[in-house]
């Protein structure tokens, strides 16, 4: 494609309403209409952007609740891993003797739901073979850290309430804190 | 240099804005072909040609119904399954849980006003013999 060549020299910009040609319109009227065209199409833009924004969060979710009770601590036997809760709330309720821990679940490999193996005393992942120890902490596998363990307190009546919305991870530090561990000795 | 200079030098801006503003027919001609969007359209039309009352602006309002059903198409698969098990519920949410629950609205009656604007589109091409030689090729796309 050939450069453009232009055919005669430029004319001199005219200063202000230039001479418009029969049944034309002066520049600034022209102009005017252009950016008030390019300033409401910006604006139309910028609302269906948001709009589209809003439409990616619906108003509810059908999820179960996060914050479900578990019946009292005296239904749990000490020194058990519990699997009543596993296939409804994803997960395992475990009762020493000191008290009562919640494990999540889901493996810290790629998600995928370890089972627990009495004869072994180990919870082992069957994707990729990740090992965690009944306390929920990682020994062996391509698993990068522990099991992460839920809020768990008294609910008024009395049962165990755990709080799903509430995570505690051993590397952070947080299994201290005392929502994650519910002290009870029966 | 300053910054808007270095913008307006750089290969990505001037492979977009590729000529000033020329004044004479060849180089406007020649801007009008280069370009991507401009390019699709002829260079010159007559004056006589482009009145709503001759084009019916239908073609227009095909390509704009058309981006409209796309857009809205995108978002409605965002939330909707189909398989026999979630498709009736998930267009049930579509109008009741997720916000702007207008939007299936939007895309059927979109389809159906598209249609109805190609059709006329065709009989106002037909009406104004712009199917006839030199313009075939532009029938045939149509």
């Amino acid at each position: 494609m050939t450069p453009p060549v232009s055919a005669a020299p430029q004319a001199p910009a005219k200063p202000g309403a230039s001479a418009p040609a029969a049944g034309g319109v002066p520049r600034r009227t022209f102009l005017q209409r252009v950016a008030t065209g390019w300033a409401a199409f910006t604006a139309a833009s910028l609302a269906m952007l948001a709009a589209m924004g809003r439409f990616m969060f619906p108003n509810d979710l059908f999820e179960p609740p996060t914050k479900f009770k578990i019946g009292r601590p005296e239904e749990y036997a000490v020194g058990v891993v519990d699997e009543r809760w596993k296939a409804e709330r994803k997960i395992w309720v475990i009762r020493e003797k000191q008290g009562i821990y919640v494990l999540s679940t889901v493996c810290t490999h790629l998600g995928c739901t370890p089972n627990w193996l009495q004869a072994d005393n180990k919870f082992k992942c069957p994707c990729h073979g990740s090992g965690f120890y009944m306390t929920g902490q990682n020994f062996e596998g391509p698993a990068p850290r522990p099991l992460e363990r839920f809020k768990v307190g008294f609910a008024a009546d009395g049962q165990i309430e755990v709080d799903k919305s509430r995570k505690f991870q051993k590397e952070l530090g947080q299994w201290s804190d005392p929502d994650a561990y519910l002290d009870f000795v029966g | 240099m300053s910054l808007f200079k270095s913008i307006t030098d750089s290969q990505i801006w001037r492979s977009i804005f590729r000529h000033k503003y020329p004044d004479n027919p060849r180089d406007q001609s020649l801007a009008v072909l280069s370009n991507v969007f401009l390019h699709l359209h002829p260079i010159k039309v007559r004056k006589s040609g482009v009145r709503i009352s001759f084009t019916w602006c239908m073609g227009g309002i095909t390509f704009f119904l058309f981006l409209i059903e796309t857009i809205t198409g995108v978002l409605l698969m965002f939330y909707y399954r189909p398989t026999v098990e979630f498709a009736f519920n998930d267009i049930r949410d579509l109008r009741d849980t997720v916000p702007i629950g207008i939007m299936r609205e939007l895309h059927r009656w979109g389809a159906h006003a598209m249609v109805i604007s190609v059709w006329f589109h065709m009989l106002r091409v037909f009406l104004t013999g712009s199917y006839k030689p030199r313009r075939v090729l532009s029938g045939t796309w149509g």
